[in-house]
Parts: structure tokens; C-alpha cells; sequence
């Protein structure tokens, strides 16, 4: 591994003490210096940064690379790519793959999978309960030690609140962090899209906003009942936000993510049955949008996260309600958050902090912040105009609304343990 | 934003796509993009194919050598047998597959069902689907030569009941922007409605109500142009004409309503409700009818039904539909 020289990068740096234009050393992995002349390097390579961004490699809190068991949509190491070429350095695995991480034996082999990869880190979300079945709790303690950097029951239900309350106090004396979706699947009741407009105006079952701000409430009065440290996953309306809003002004510690694909669209996007559109949470009001917006300026959305789901082309291929649900945007998190900041959404410094030092506070790792001593994952942003289309797509997942976008913004390097992970050419 | 704008660009061009020239559709799929022009001319076709029906010889070599499948992926009687009939009348070949027992069984996508039937080279295909969306869906891959008509999918649409609806009430009410019509029962799980609450807003009816309990009245309701009520006897009061609702039970995964009994009495047509309507008033059902459940057997019997008309005039309106859509 070569040792690095980036030189005059305009650092955005909202986690550190450190930023402007500066340069950095990079030796063994780790940053060793920033503007020091450091002459410990040994035959370093050179990379000039000049007029560009350089900020701390991205951390994304939920991906589903579908290994193992569902490689025929997309492997550890074609979404890797994906991964890299946004900036991100640090992934979340979710445990809903087959079979479902509720093992350490699962959590070491998407680790070695990974390892082998060698393109970005893992750290892995594993199951709250046995094979996500919402009722027994998994072994959350030896999934802990064997690495799990907290535990999820992903989309799966976990219908008995004396099953969630339980898990969260076990959770809580072990100090383990619980990734919680807030969806209440009997009010949900096999719907596809918002209740409101749309449901009515394609004849679609409809998911009440209350369906998921019920969820919220519940789960918040527990972890204050618990202790346990709750983060909340893809929020998608404004009721949510509010009662996320009164929790943090009541002294309850709960953090909250929402999925970059929120950020852009509502309702309306569906309008034509569109399956690409079909997400869940599903795209709410304009109202619902604008305070999402609202609450990612704040400190009540702390980070913004790829929700990363790929699926083959079959996985579209039919009536609306019928096809499965997810976007795969990994590769523009970094170039549609970069949009935001374009169109006075969010300031740089927010937006970088939405992605890098405020997931990795969330997940309790050194990462996210530039700063001597820590690992050297980094991105290098300049701005450019291209467009996404199919030809330019590197993850394996068709399912994309974003295509044929255009874009201001786009990474020209990945760094990640001082390795250059990507290069755009 | 106007975000959406920038992305879907595909779509912005959306309206109107199923119609290549006045007097020619390349799909039937929704009456919500229609103009109301060509819904007139589609009256008007059907009111010429009405004759039809009352000759000894009962076809018109329309649409002779080609052939129509009846793709239905959910049960029907009426709508199958009605379509069966315009195409035969039309002097088509007709096919009916019943998918809900076969193929889709078998694990067939829907896409490999279509791609076989494409295969045996057919010309239109009538398709009825339990999920929303799932004509348009077909229209989008099917091959360019094949013309597609919704025969109900899912809630979402079932225009030509609907165009049949509007067919029926133009005979007894040639002017539609002097009537009150009201839908009652269950408008949340009726395609019927929904195309229904499209069609009379583009005839300028200008009283459309729909009347049920809050359960089944869709969140947003009134964005379709019509007033919600949840008092029948408010609802039906001096209206024209009058479409009862069956009770989709088949339909509903959780408590809609208490009871039957209950459901009966607050919103079942029962001889005394047709007092409060107009004196002019009509009543009409979709069918099948629920006897005792949304509507009396006195009244759905009786001389202000026109439940039977509708049943015959759906063969004229698909007739008309059929021959409009057909590639030539």
C-alpha cells in the first residue's frame, strides 16, 4: 500500500476540530498527519485535491448487498463497487438475507466475504429475534461479542409489545444498540402506498402515516421505560418527526434516520403505477416531504442513510402491488445529497455531517471524522456535470428512479484504510 | 420540489397516450385521461350497435378475421359473457381463458402468460386482474400490434361498465348538467366507482355524491370532485339516478362494517328510500346483486330498476369499445 499525500482538498470535516484547505498524510492505513510536514513517508503518492471537497469517508446505516442467498440480485462485491463509487466507506448490513444473520457463524461469514472484497468495511446489523420471527429473542449478547453493531428486526413485525419492551431492556443492560422500523403491520394491512391521493386515485391499498407514527410513539415510551438506546429507522412522516421532536425535548435519547430517496420524492412520483416508486415507507404528502427537509436541518433527523435495496429486472415486472419494494441508490447517496446542498435544502457541513460523523456517533465507532490517528477513509468530491443512466449503473440492482438524472456533483476518489477503493475516469 | 418534473420524464406525456386519433384508441384502459368528446362518440357508436342486437341476424362483419382473448385472471359472469358476445357480434374470433385456475398456478409470471399469447398471435386481449395497475402494466409490454382493454383491475378501474353506466343514464337523462347522481355503498374497494366518479365529472354532472359509512368511503374522497356522505337519506335525496354498490366482501381483510343487518338498514335501497329520491329517479346496480344486502328485491325488481338495461347495453358499449380500439 502506498502512502498518500492529498494535497490542497478543501476539508469538510463537521465531526473534527480540523478543516479548510489542507493537506493530509496517510500512512499504514491511518492519517498521520494533517498540514505537518511529515517526512515519515515513504515514496508517497500525490494526490492534488485542489478545488476539490475532501471529507470523511460516507457511513450508510442500511444496505442489503442480498449475499448470502440471493446473489442472482446482487453480491457483496458488485454492490461494494456501488458503495465506493459514493463515497462510502462504512456499510450496515442488514440481517434479512437467507438464511438471516442470527448467528455469529453468519455474522463472521458476510464479514470474510467482505474482507475478501476488500473494497469497503461491514459492520452488521444482526436479527433481534430467532430468523426475524418477531416473537424469540435471538442470542443478542453472543451476537454482540461476535461483532453485531446492533440489533434489528428489519421490516419484520414484532407484534407483542411485551416481546419489543423485553428485548429492549436485555438490550439495555448489555449496551447493545436496537435499530428499530417503525411499522405497525396491522394498520399497515397489506398496503403499498400513502393512504391519501394516491390509494385513492389508483385503487391501491393504502398504509396510514398513523401506521408508522403509532410504531414511533410506542417505541420511544418503551426505550424511556427501558433505557435502551433506540435508533429509528427510515422515518417518513411528519408525525413521526413530531413526536421524535417531543422525545428529544423531553430528555429521551433517540435518534432517527430517514432514506435519502425520501428527501425527493412524495406521492405523486406513483402516479402512473410506476413500480420503481414503490418503497417502504412509502412516499408520503408534500406536507410530509417539507417537514422531513425541515427535520434533517435539525438535530431530530440525525442521519441520512442509502436504504440501499437492489433487485433484478423480474423483481419489477408486474402489477404494482405485486412488485417488491426498494430503490437502489447506493452509488448516488453522496451526488443527490451534494443536490440538497444545491438547491439550499441542507448546508455543506450539515449534509456532510448527515452522512459521516453523525452515523458513526449513532453506531458508536471511530470513523466519520478526519483526524490524526483515525483510519484513512476519505472522499474526494469535485464538481462535475454528468448524467446516471444504465450505462453508467455499477450495482447490480435495476430498480433505480433516479436514472437518466442529472447531476452537478460526483466522487472522484474513495479512500478507504488508505487504499484508493475508487477512482472515476 | 420539482423533482418529479426533472425525473419522470416518461410519464409527463402520460395523458391521452392511449389514443391515437379522435376516432381511435390504442388502449382502454381508464376513462380518467379521456376527452369527453370521444366518450360521446363512443355513446353515440353504441347507440348505432343498440339495432344489433334486435336483428335476426345478429353480427356485423367489423372486425371479422381477428381474434380476441378474454384474459381473465379473476371470476366474472356478466362482463365475460358481455364482452364474449360484442365480439362475436363484431364477427371476431373469440378466446376465453380463465388464468386464475391455470397457468398463474403453475408459477407462470404474468409476463410469460402474455408472451405465450402473443405467440399464438392474437389481436386484442380483454383483461380482467385482482391487482391495480395490472392493465396498464400489460400495455407497457405488450407487443405494439395488440390492443388492451381493462375489464377491471383490481379497485383501480373498470371503464367500460362505467361507459355502460353513463350509456344507460343517457336514456333516460340526455342532458347531464341538469342531474344529481349518487353512488352508495362500498366506494373503497369499487372500481366501479372510481371510473364511474371520473366519467360523470367529465360529462359536467355537476352533483355527484357517494354515500357509505366512513369505513369504506376512500381517505380523500372528495378530491375526485364529489361530495361524501355518510347519511343515505341526505345522500339520495332528489337524485336522478341512484348506482347501488355490492358489497365487495371478498375484498375486505378487516372490520368495515358491524353487520349486514346494520349494513342493510343505513345504506340498503329498501322501498321506502324511493320516496326520497327524485320522481324521475332511476336505480342502477353493476351487479351481481346482493339481494337484502345493499338493496331490496322489491326495489331491484321493480319499475325504477334499469339493473337488466344495463346488462344489455353492455353489449352495445362493448361493441363500440371493441371496434374502436381494434389495430386495423
Amino acid at each position: 500500500m502506498n502512502d498518500l499525500i492529498i494535497k490542497s482538498g478543501n476539508l469538510v470535516n463537521p465531526g473534527g476540530d480540523i478543516s479548510g484547505i489542507r493537506d493530509i498524510y496517510i500512512k499504514n492505513g491511518k492519517i498521520i498527519g494533517i498540514d505537518e510536514d511529515n517526512t515519515k513517508l515513504n515514496s508517497p503518492k500525490i494526490i492534488d485535491a485542489e478545488n476539490q471537497i475532501v471529507c470523511p469517508g460516507l457511513v450508510d446505516l442500511s444496505v442489503r448487498f442480498r449475499e448470502p442467498g440471493l446473489e442472482k440480485e446482487a453480491t457483496i462485491y458488485s454492490e461494494s463497487m456501488a458503495a465506493v463509487s459514493s463515497g462510502v466507506t462504512t456499510v450496515c448490513y442488514m440481517p434479512d438475507t437467507q438464511p438471516v444473520i442470527d448467528t455469529p457463524a453468519q455474522i463472521k461469514l458476510v464479514e470474510n466475504i467482505f474482507k475478501d472484497v476488500d473494497l469497503c468495511k461491514v459492520k452488521v446489523l444482526a436479527s433481534l429475534t430467532k430468523n426475524l420471527d418477531g416473537k424469540n429473542l435471538s442470542s443478542m449478547m453472543e451476537l454482540k461479542q461476535a461483532g453485531a453493531i446492533g440489533l434489528t428486526n428489519c421490516f419484520n413485525p414484532i407484534d407483542s409489545l411485551l416481546v419489543l419492551r423485553r428485548a429492549m431492556e436485555y438490550a439495555s443492560g448489555h449496551n447493545i444498540t436496537l435499530f428499530y422500523q417503525p411499522h405497525n403491520t396491522s394498520l399497515a394491512n397489506d398496503g403499498c402506498v400513502h393512504e391519501g391521493k394516491i390509494s385513492n386515485k389508483l385503487g391501491l391499498p393504502g398504509i396510514p402515516s398513523a401506521a408508522e407514527s403509532i410504531a414511533v410513539a410506542q417505541a420511544i415510551l418503551l426505550s424511556k421505560l427501558t433505557g435502551v438506546k433506540l435508533h429509528l429507522c427510515r422515518i417518513s412522516c411528519l408525525e413521526s418527526i413530531m413526536l421524535i421532536r417531543n422525545a428529544h425535548s423531553a430528555g429521551i435519547q433517540v435518534t432517527a434516520d430517514v432514506a435519502i430517496h425520501q428527501l425527493f420524492f412524495d406521492e405523486s412520483s406513483i402516479h402512473n403505477f410506476n413500480s420503481d416508486f414503490h418503497v417502504i415507507p412509502p412516499f408520503r404528502t408534500k406536507d410530509d416531504l417539507v417537514a422531513i427537509q425541515k427535520a434533517i436541518q435539525e438535530e431530530t433527523i440525525a442521519a441520512i442513510c442509502s436504504d440501499h435495496q437492489p433487485h433484478n429486472e423480474d423483481a419489477k415486472q408486474a402489477p404494482f402491488a405485486n412488485t417488491q419494494h426498494g430503490i437502489a441508490s447506493i452509488e448516488l447517496l453522496l451526488p443527490l445529497l451534494m443536490e440538497l446542498v444545491d438547491l439550499g435544502v441542507l448546508d455543506l457541513n450539515t449534509a456532510v455531517a448527515k452522512v459521516t460523523s453523525n452515523p458513526a456517533n449513532i453506531l458508536g465507532i471511530d470513523s466519520g471524522v478526519i483526524r490524526k490517528g483515525s483510519p484513512a477513509d476519505l472522499c474526494i468530491l469535485k464538481k462535475d456535470k454528468w448524467t446516471f443512466n444504465n450505462s453508467k449503473r455499477i450495482s447490480s440492482g435495476m430498480n433505480n428512479p433516479f436514472t437518466g438524472k442529472n447531476f452537478n456533483n460526483c466522487v472522484d476518489k474513495t479512500i478507504c484504510n488508505g487504499k484508493i477503493v475508487y477512482e472515476n475516469k | 420540489m420539482s423533482e418529479n418534473k426533472e425525473i419522470n420524464l416518461d410519464n409527463e406525456n402520460k395523458n391521452n397516450s392511449d389514443i391515437i386519433s379522435p376516432k381511435h384508441l390504442r388502449h382502454f384502459l381508464d376513462i380518467e385521461n379521456l376527452p369527453k368528446s370521444l366518450i360521446l362518440d363512443i355513446l353515440d357508436l353504441a347507440e348505432s350497435f343498440a339495432g344489433v342486437s334486435g336483428q335476426p341476424v345478429k353480427k356485423v362483419p367489423l372486425l371479422r378475421g381477428k381474434t380476441i382473448v378474454n384474459l381473465f385472471f379473476e371470476a366474472s359472469t356478466r362482463t365475460r359473457t358481455t364482452f364474449e358476445l360484442a365480439a362475436k357480434r363484431l364477427s371476431a374470433d373469440v378466446l376465453n381463458l380463465n388464468l386464475d385456475f391455470s397457468a398463474t398456478k403453475k408459477g407462470e409470471t404474468l409476463l410469460d402468460t402474455l408472451r405465450n399469447l402473443e405467440a399464438m398471435h392474437c389481436d386484442m386481449f380483454i383483461v380482467r386482474h385482482p391487482s391495480s395497475g395490472a392493465a396498464e402494466f400489460i400495455s407497457k409490454n405488450v407487443s405494439p400490434n395488440i390492443s388492451i382493454i381493462n375489464a377491471g383491475d383490481g379497485r383501480h378501474a373498470h371503464p367500460t361498465q362505467a361507459m355502460l353506466d353513463i350509456f344507460t343514464i343517457r336514456k333516460y337523462f340526455p342532458d347531464f348538467k341538469k342531474i344529481k347522481v349518487a353512488i352508495v355503498g362500498d366506494i373503497l374497494h369499487s372500481r366501479v366507482a372510481r371510473s364511474l366518479m371520473h366519467a360523470l365529472r367529465i360529462l359536467e354532472v355537476p352533483d355527484i355524491r357517494v354515500i357509505g359509512p366512513k369505513t369504506l368511503l376512500p381517505v380523500g374522497v372528495e378530491d375526485m370532485g364529489v361530495t361524501p356522505y355518510v347519511d343515505m337519506d341526505k345522500g339520495i335525496k332528489d337524485c336522478n339516478v341512484v348506482i347501488m354498490l355490492r358489497l365487495q366482501t371478498e375484498r375486505m381483510n378487516s372490520s368495515f362494517i358491524p353487520d349486514e343487518h346494520e349494513y342493510y338498514n343505513l345504506y340498503g335501497f329498501s322501498p321506502k328510500r324511493l320516496d326520497l329520491i327524485s320522481k324521475n329517479g332511476i336505480v342502477m346496480h353493476p351487479g351481481p346483486v346482493n339481494r337484502g344486502v345493499e338493496i331490496s328485491s322489491e326495489v331491484a325488481d321493480g319499475n325504477r330498476s334499469v339493473i337488466l338495461q344495463q346488462v344489455s347495453n353492455g353489449i352495445a358499449v362493448r361493441m363500440a369499445i371493441l371496434s374502436l380500439s381494434m389495430q386495423p
